[in-house]
């Protein structure tokens, strides 16, 4: 069966830093996809570069078989395929709430604007944010500010989400609430490729873990073989970090 | 407080204030001349409603022609940069002198040759240049967070612009905006030099006939009833503007 996303031999260079080394990773369609590795490793170039945010230098990146780097495709409507939350949440300041969600589906959807509340209003009712839809993003707290950052991306009725280190700008006691919404969307059946430093929440989500580090792919598995009793060294001794901390 | 009541003092009892005081503070003449005045001030009101109107637009234009970022169109890019160190470079005077007597004396067919419309044209152009630069401020304030977060719902660039930038930009450059505006206002005094009887010119043939300046002074009150007003508007944009920004720190 052809993976959702194939990622295969990605280069990607800032200047003469390599980022990405020869990257090659497939994530199958339901499951969830955890990369862990140490700031700086090219966890966030990687889900950049799978939402065409950043032009790749080699390789490619194939969607349920078509590869989405070929020059000349349509980028907008690849984008719309493929939801992406940040680290930061950057939400749009200047809309409420309702509006951030609506947004996308209105104008790159070309939805009407009845079409695209109602959707948002269901979105924003199931991840308990119904009350908050007029407010305005600074009004709210971090963790429900990444909640709708989440909300506007599932908006776009994505097949693939890429969630960037989502719960890493929250206070401790936030953290919960939006890895709730991450279990909820596995559960509804989501495609997701997370970077994240949560190696609790990985181990407990995710159907495969890749450890990144240095641009390259170390060491890959199902999570109880890569968190748990990791081959190579060199991912020892990063988890081993996390297990001190009492964070695995 | 200090300061200026010993300004005042030294400028009353001056040698000279006697004679000055007869010239510039007539207060007969002050209240005949200011209804001509502001009757002619009507004529510098019409001037920069119309060039504001027009220089909004066109600026907009030239700032998002600057900011556009397509290889495509590395022409207008060109073109607008050219225009605005042009324009930017030329006193706003000359520029008016240059479309006042220049265009008309082309004698073309359908080519106006009203002064007044070359004097509109020639400050829509001159402050054109100024303002799109506030814009351009502006539209690069925004952080390059939010255009990959619009760009990653898949607006186009162009709607990114247009919903998310723009919106924000504009917003943060209100206050320079309308600074300019204040500039402008003030500067349709220029447009005398080519004919038109606005309120400087005619505080001015109102101050030869009579041998006394006490007219100009009336011409400077009624910029100042139509500026001061504006320039606090102005203020207390900035000051909510800031508290906005404080309370609101994280975007």
């Amino acid at each position: 069966m052809t993976p959702k996303l194939a990622i295969a031999g990605v280069w990607k260079s800032f200047g003469d830093r390599a980022v990405l080394a020869d990257v090659s990773l497939d994530v199958a369609e339901h499951d969830v996809v955890c990369v862990i590795g140490s700031s700086g490793s090219g966890k966030s170039t990687l889900l950049r570069c799978i939402n065409l945010l950043e032009p790749i230098d080699d390789g490619e990146i194939r969607l349920d078989g078509t590869d989405i780097t070929e020059p000349g495709l349509d980028e907008n409507a690849l984008r719309r395929r493929i939801g992406i939350v940040f680290q930061s949440f950057n939400l749009f300041p200047h809309l409420t709430v309702r509006d951030n969600v609506t947004l996308g589906p209105r104008r790159a959807l070309g939805r009407s604007k009845a079409e695209a509340a109602a959707l948002a209003d269901e979105l924003l009712g199931r991840f308990g944010l119904a009350g908050h839809r007029d407010a305005y993003p600074d009004q709210l707290s971090g963790g429900q500010q990444q909640r709708v950052s989440i909300v506007r991306s599932l908006a776009m009725e994505p097949e693939l989400m890429l969630l960037d280190e989502v719960t890493s700008a929250l206070d401790p006691e936030l953290v919960g609430e939006v890895l709730a919404v991450i279990g909820e969307l596995k559960a509804s059946g989501m495609t997701m490729v997370l970077a994240t430093h949560e190696m609790a929440f990985a181990r407990d989500i995710a159907d495969k873990v890749c450890f990144l580090d240095g641009g390259r792919i170390v060491e890959e598995g199902p999570p109880a073989q890569v968190l748990g009793d990791p081959t190579e060294p060199r991912t020892r001794q990063f988890l081993r970090h996390f297990i001190e901390a009492r964070r695995l | 407080m200090v300061v200026f009541s010993g300004l005042a003092a030294l400028i009353v009892t001056s040698p000279g204030w006697p004679d000055v005081r007869r010239s510039f503070f007539d207060g007969d003449l002050y209240r005949t001349s200011i209804d001509d005045i502001a009757q002619a001030f009507t004529l510098n009101v019409k001037i920069f409603m119309i060039a504001e109107a027009f220089i909004l637009v066109l600026s907009l234009l030239v700032a998002l022609a600057r900011s556009s970022r397509t290889p495509v169109l590395f022409p207008v890019r060109l073109l607008s940069a050219v225009y605005v160190d042009l324009f930017r470079g030329i006193p706003a005077l000359l520029v008016i002198l240059l479309f006042g007597f220049g265009m008309p004396a082309l004698r073309l067919e359908g080519v106006p040759t009203d002064p007044v419309f070359w004097a509109i044209v020639a400050l829509v152009l001159s402050y054109s240049a100024y303002v799109s630069e506030v814009f351009r401020a502006g539209i690069d304030s925004v952080h390059e967070s939010q255009r990959a977060s619009a760009r990653s719902l898949g607006l186009t660039s162009a709607q990114t612009m247009r919903y998310v930038v723009l919106p924000q930009g504009v917003r943060r450059v209100v206050p320079p905006l309308l600074n300019d505006f204040i500039a402008l206002q003030k500067e349709t005094a220029l447009v005398s030099v080519i004919g038109p009887i606005e309120a400087a010119r005619r505080a001015q043939i109102i101050s030869s006939k009579n041998f006394n300046f006490t007219s100009y002074l009336a011409a400077a009150t009624i910029f100042l009833a139509i500026t001061i007003p504006l320039t606090r508007l102005t203020d207390w944009l900035v000051v909510r503007q800031r508290r906005r920004t404080g309370t609101r720190a994280q975007a």
